[in-house]
C-alpha cells in the first residue's frame, strides 16, 4: 500500500480580503505523477507556497509524509521538505553540477568536500540517466533541459519525497520534453511524488498517473488513467477555436530568409507571406534572440540573405516602421508600470505619425475609437491593478494602432492560464483580421496551432 | 486536560514576577548609594517593557489566538474534535465548562441519533420491520404462485433492501456487504429507470482481501448512490452512469462514488462543502430536500467516529457530473466497535 505523501484537507487560505484556496482537497501518494491543470492560475502560487513554505490557513490541514505540518491552529516552522521545479532554475550557475547537487543543499553540514567522491556518485546516476553531463563542468554550461534534469537529481539527492514541476514546458522543445518525462517516471518509480503543473492535456497526459482540475482555488475534477483523453477532458476545459482567415496571395512574400547563417543558426531558409499567421515550433530561447537580432539588422549574417520585399529606399527605417516584436511575458515585459493606461497604449506612436509631441487631440481620438472595445480601463491612471486581461489589451492593441507590416509575437501563451490565452488567442486573430502578418516564435503546439494559417518546426536551428 | 497550561495562570506568574522586580526596582533606587547598581537598573528599567511584552505576547496572546481560531471554528460548525484538543486553556473553570459541553455532544449520542436518522431517509417512515418483511414475503409468494416472477424478484430484493437498511444499524460492516445492499438497491432502481442508468464498481486497484475483511459504518455508500441517481442522473433524458471506485493508500481507503449527471453550480457546491467540513451537530434542524442532508448524515457519522481528518468531500461541475469521495482510515474496527458500542 501506498504511503501518502501530500494531504490537503479543507484548506482555506485568505489574504488581503482575497480567497485564494476555497476548501480545496487533495492528496498525492508515494511515487504518484499527479497533473494539475489550472482553468484559472487564482491561488495557484499560493498553493505551492503552501505545500512548500507552511503559509498560515484560516481553516484546513495539510500533511506531508502522514505528518501533520500546518493547520489553521498552528504550523510547522521553516520550508518543507518538498522540491519546486520552476522555469527558472534555482542552481547556482558558478559552480559545477556535482556541487550544486550534493553541496549546495539542505542539510550539508561537511566542512571539507571531496569533489572527487561526488562527481563520482553523480556520475553512477548519470550512467544510469543515460546522460552524458560532465559533473564538474559549471552549470551555467548547461542546456535547459539538462538543468532540470540537475534538479531532479539534486531532489532525489536531497531525500525529498514530493517534487513541485511548474509549467516548464515552456522552456523545453518537444523531444526535451517528452525526454524529461522519462526520467520523472525513472525518479517515480524509485518513489518520488510529482506534482507536476502544466497548461495542456496533452503534455499531462502524457506523463501523470492522475490529474486534477484546479479552478479559482480549489479542485473540480479527478480524472483517473481511464479518464485521460481528449473528449472526455475538453468537456471541462475551454478551448481556443480553430480559426483561419488567411486570404492573401501566396506568392506575396513580405519576408524571405535565404540560407542564413550566424552564430547558432544554420542554413536557414524561410518565407513569410503577407497577411498569414505563421508559427515557428520548437524554438528554443536562443534561436528566438538570434533570430530576431538577424530580423531587426541587429546582428549580422554570416552567409546567406535576407529579402524585404516592400523595402523602400532605407532599411533600417523599414526595419523600425514596419517590424513590432511582443516579448514573451508582455506584462512584465512590455508595459511600464508607472504610466497610464493610455501611455502604454501610445507608447511609441510618436514614431508612427513622425512628431516628437503628440497631440491631446490624437490621444482622444484613440480613447473614442478604443473604448468600446478596451472598457473603462481605459481612463485608468495606473495599470498595476488592472486584470492580466486588460493588461494583455494594451499590448497587443498598442501593435493594433502602430500597424506594422509584421509582429512577431514570443512563445504568446507563456505563463496564461485557460481564460487568458483564450482572450490572447482573441487578440491574434483580431491582429491578423487587421492584415497583419503575425510570425509566432515558440516551442508550445496546441494554442498557437489554433491561430496558425501555416507552422514550420525549427529542429536543431535549422 | 488537566495537564494543559493555564493562560490565565501564565498572566499572573508573569505578572507577578514584574510586579516583585519592579518593586525591588523601586526600594533599591529608593534607598540604595550604589551608583553602578543604580546605573544597571535604570538601564534594565528601559529593556524591562519589552521583556514582559514578549513573554505576554509569546506566552499568552499567541496561545490565546490559537484558542480563538478553533472557538471560530467550532462556531461555523467546521470541528469539534479540535475544541477538545486544544494544547491551552484558559482556565480551570473553563476547561470544566469543555468538558462538560463535549459530555453534552458526546459522539456517542450523535452517532446513534445519526444512524435513527439514516434509517428514516431510507424508509422515510418509521414502519415495523418485521411486519415489512412477512407483508414483503407475502406478496412475493403471492408473485410466484400467479407466474409474475419479475414482481418476485422485486419484492425479494425490496425485502432484502429493509433487511439490511434497518436491522443491526449498530453494527459494522464489511465493504462487501455494503455493496451488495448498493446491488441490491441497483437492482430495485433498475426496474424503475430499465437501461437508462448503469453502475460500475472497480475495486481492481485494492487487494480482495480488503474488501472482504475491512470493515465499515455501514449505510455510507447506498444513501450517496441513492442522491446521484435521484440529483443527478434522474433529471437527465439520456440517463448515465455511476461508477464506485476505491483506493487504499497506507493509512486511507478513499471511496469514490462519480455520476455523470446534471452536476451543480458553484454556489451550490461550496454551499455543500463548507456543510461537509465539520461535523454537523444540529442536524435534527436540517429540512431540506436536496439530497445534502443524506451527505451531511453520513459524513457528520464518519467524523464523530473516526474524527475530523477524515469525512466526505464533493467534486461537481455544472451539467459535467458529479464526484463524492470518502475518506476512511483503514484498520480502525476496534476503535469503531468501542466508540459505536
Amino acid at each position: 500500500m501506498k504511503k501518502e505523501v501530500l494531504r490537503i484537507s479543507n484548506a482555506t487560505l485568505e489574504e488581503g480580503g482575497i480567497t485564494f484556496l476555497n476548501n480545496l482537497n487533495m492528496y498525492i501518494t508515494q511515487g504518484e505523477i499527479v497533473g494539475l491543470i489550472a482553468r484559472s492560475y487564482l491561488g495557484i502560487f499560493e498553493l505551492i507556497k503552501l505545500i512548500c513554505q507552511n503559509t498560515p490557513l484560516k481553516y484546513g490541514k495539510v500533511y506531508l509524509n502522514e505528518d501533520l505540518v500546518n493547520t489553521y491552529i498552528y504550523r510547522k516552522k521553516g520550508d518543507n521538505n518538498v522540491f519546486l521545479i520552476d522555469q527558472n532554475s534555482r542552481l547556482i550557475k558558478e559552480l559545477t553540477v556535482s556541487e550544486n547537487v550534493f553541496v549546495v543543499r539542505k542539510g550539508y553540514k561537511k566542512y571539507v568536500v571531496n569533489i572527487k567522491k561526488l562527481s563520482k556518485q553523480l556520475e553512477g546516476i548519470l550512467k544510469e540517466l543515460n546522460l552524458s553531463i560532465d559533473p564538474k563542468s559549471a552549470v551555467g554550461n548547461l542546456t535547459t533541459l539538462e538543468l532540470y534534469i540537475i534538479e531532479l537529481i539534486k531532489a532525489e539527492a536531497t531525500g525529498v519525497n514530493l517534487v513541485i514541476i511548474r509549467n516548464i514546458s515552456e522552456k523545453l522543445t518537444v523531444s526535451e520534453l517528452n525526454k524529461f518525462h522519462d526520467i520523472m517516471k525513472f525518479f517515480a518509480n524509485r518513489g518520488i511524488a510529482f506534482l507536476y503543473l502544466a497548461n495542456h492535456q496533452d503534455e499531462i497526459f502524457n506523463v501523470c498517473d492522475r490529474v486534477v482540475l484546479y479552478d479559482d482555488g480549489k479542485i473540480v475534477k479527478n480524472l483517473n488513467k481511464e479518464d485521460m483523453n481528449d473528449e472526455y477532458i475538453k468537456l471541462f476545459l475551454k478551448q481556443i477555436k480553430r480559426n483561419s482567415v488567411f486570404n492573401g496571395q501566396k506568392d506575396d512574400k513580405i519576408i524571405q530568409y535565404i540560407d542564413i547563417c550566424s552564430n547558432n543558426i544554420k542554413n536557414f531558409n524561410l518565407d513569410i507571406i503577407k497577411g498569414e499567421c505563421l508559427s515557428l515550433l520548437g524554438c528554443s530561447p536562443s534561436f528566438i534572440d538570434e533570430f530576431i537580432n538577424i530580423t531587426n539588422g541587429n546582428l549580422k549574417l554570416k552567409d546567406g540573405k535576407i529579402l524585404y520585399n516592400n523595402l523602400g529606399k532605407n532599411v533600417k527605417k523599414y526595419i523600425n516602421n514596419s517590424i513590432s516584436v511582443i516579448p514573451e511575458l508582455p506584462i512584465l515585459n512590455g508595459l511600464f508600470h508607472q504610466m497610464s493606461y493610455m501611455e502604454n497604449l501610445c507608447f511609441l506612436v510618436d514614431k508612427k505619425i513622425k512628431k516628437s509631441i503628440v497631440s491631446k487631440k490624437y490621444y482622444d481620438s484613440i480613447k473614442i475609437e478604443f473604448k468600446e472595445e478596451l472598457g473603462t480601463d481605459i481612463d485608468e491612471n495606473k495599470i498595476d491593478k488592472l486584470s492580466a486581461t486588460s493588461l494583455y489589451n494594451i499590448v497587443y492593441y498598442r501593435v493594433l494602432i502602430l500597424k506594422p507590416e509584421i509582429v512577431f509575437i514570443i512563445n504568446p501563451f507563456s505563463g496564461a492560464d485557460m481564460y487568458l490565452r483564450i482572450h490572447i488567442a482573441k487578440l491574434i486573430i483580431k491582429l491578423k483580421k487587421e492584415g497583419i502578418t503575425i510570425v509566432l516564435l515558440t516551442n508550445q503546439i496546441t494554442d498557437v496551432l489554433s491561430v496558425s494559417d501555416r507552422s514550420k518546426w525549427i529542429k536543431a536551428e535549422k | 486536560m488537566k495537564n494543559k497550561p493555564y493562560l490565565i495562570n501564565r498572566v499572573i506568574i508573569i505578572s507577578s514576577i514584574f510586579s516583585i522586580i519592579i518593586f525591588i526596582e523601586a526600594l533599591i533606587l529608593c534607598f540604595s548609594k550604589n551608583e553602578i547598581l543604580l546605573d544597571l537598573i535604570s538601564k534594565f528599567l528601559i529593556v524591562e517593557p519589552i521583556i514582559f511584552l514578549s513573554c505576554m505576547y509569546f506566552l499568552v496572546i499567541v496561545p490565546f489566538r490559537e484558542i480563538n481560531k478553533v472557538f471560530i471554528a467550532f462556531s461555523k460548525n467546521y470541528t469539534k474534535q479540535d475544541l477538545f484538543e486544544l494544547r491551552y486553556g484558559i482556565n480551570r473553570e473553563h476547561e470544566a465548562m469543555l468538558e462538560e459541553l463535549n459530555k453534552i455532544l458526546d459522539s456517542n449520542n450523535i452517532i446513534k441519533a445519526s444512524k435513527k436518522q439514516a434509517e428514516y431517509l431510507a424508509l422515510q417512515n418509521q414502519i415495523n420491520p418485521h411486519f415489512l418483511y412477512n407483508t414483503l414475503e407475502s406478496i412475493r409468494s403471492e408473485a410466484l404462485l400467479g407466474g409474475l416472477p419479475i414482481v418476485s424478484e422485486m419484492t425479494e430484493s425490496l425485502a432484502r433492501f429493509f433487511r439490511y437498511t434497518i436491522s443491526n444499524t449498530d453494527t459494522l460492516v464489511t465493504i462487501e456487504d455494503e455493496l451488495d445492499n448498493v446491488n441490491t438497491y441497483w437492482k430495485i432502481q433498475q426496474f424503475r429507470f430499465y437501461d437508462r442508468m448503469a453502475l460500475s464498481i472497480d475495486y481492481s486497484d485494492v487487494d480482495e482481501k480488503i474488501i472482504q475483511n475491512t470493515k465499515i459504518p455501514k449505510l455510507i455508500l447506498q444513501p450517496i448512490v441513492e442522491n446521484a441517481i435521484s440529483h443527478g442522473i434522474e433529471p437527465l433524458v439520456e440517463g448515465g452512469i455511476i461508477k464506485i471506485r476505491f483506493l487504499v493508500t497506507a493509512t486511507r481507503l478513499i471511496i469514490t462514488i462519480s455520476d455523470n449527471g446534471v452536476g451543480m453550480d458553484k454556489n451550490t457546491l461550496d454551499k455543500l462543502n463548507n456543510s461537509l467540513r465539520g461535523p454537523r451537530l444540529n442536524f435534527e434542524k436540517n429540512n431540506s430536500n436536496d439530497g445534502s442532508i443524506a451527505m451531511t448524515n453520513v459524513n457528520t457519522r464518519i467524523k464523530l467516529i473516526f474524527g475530523d481528518e477524515y469525512g466526505m468531500c464533493v467534486y461537481s461541475n455544472k451539467n459535467l457530473g458529479t464526484d463524492v469521495e470518502i475518506m476512511l482510515p483503514i484498520g480502525s474496527d476496534k476503535e469503531y466497535e468501542k466508540r459505536s458500542a
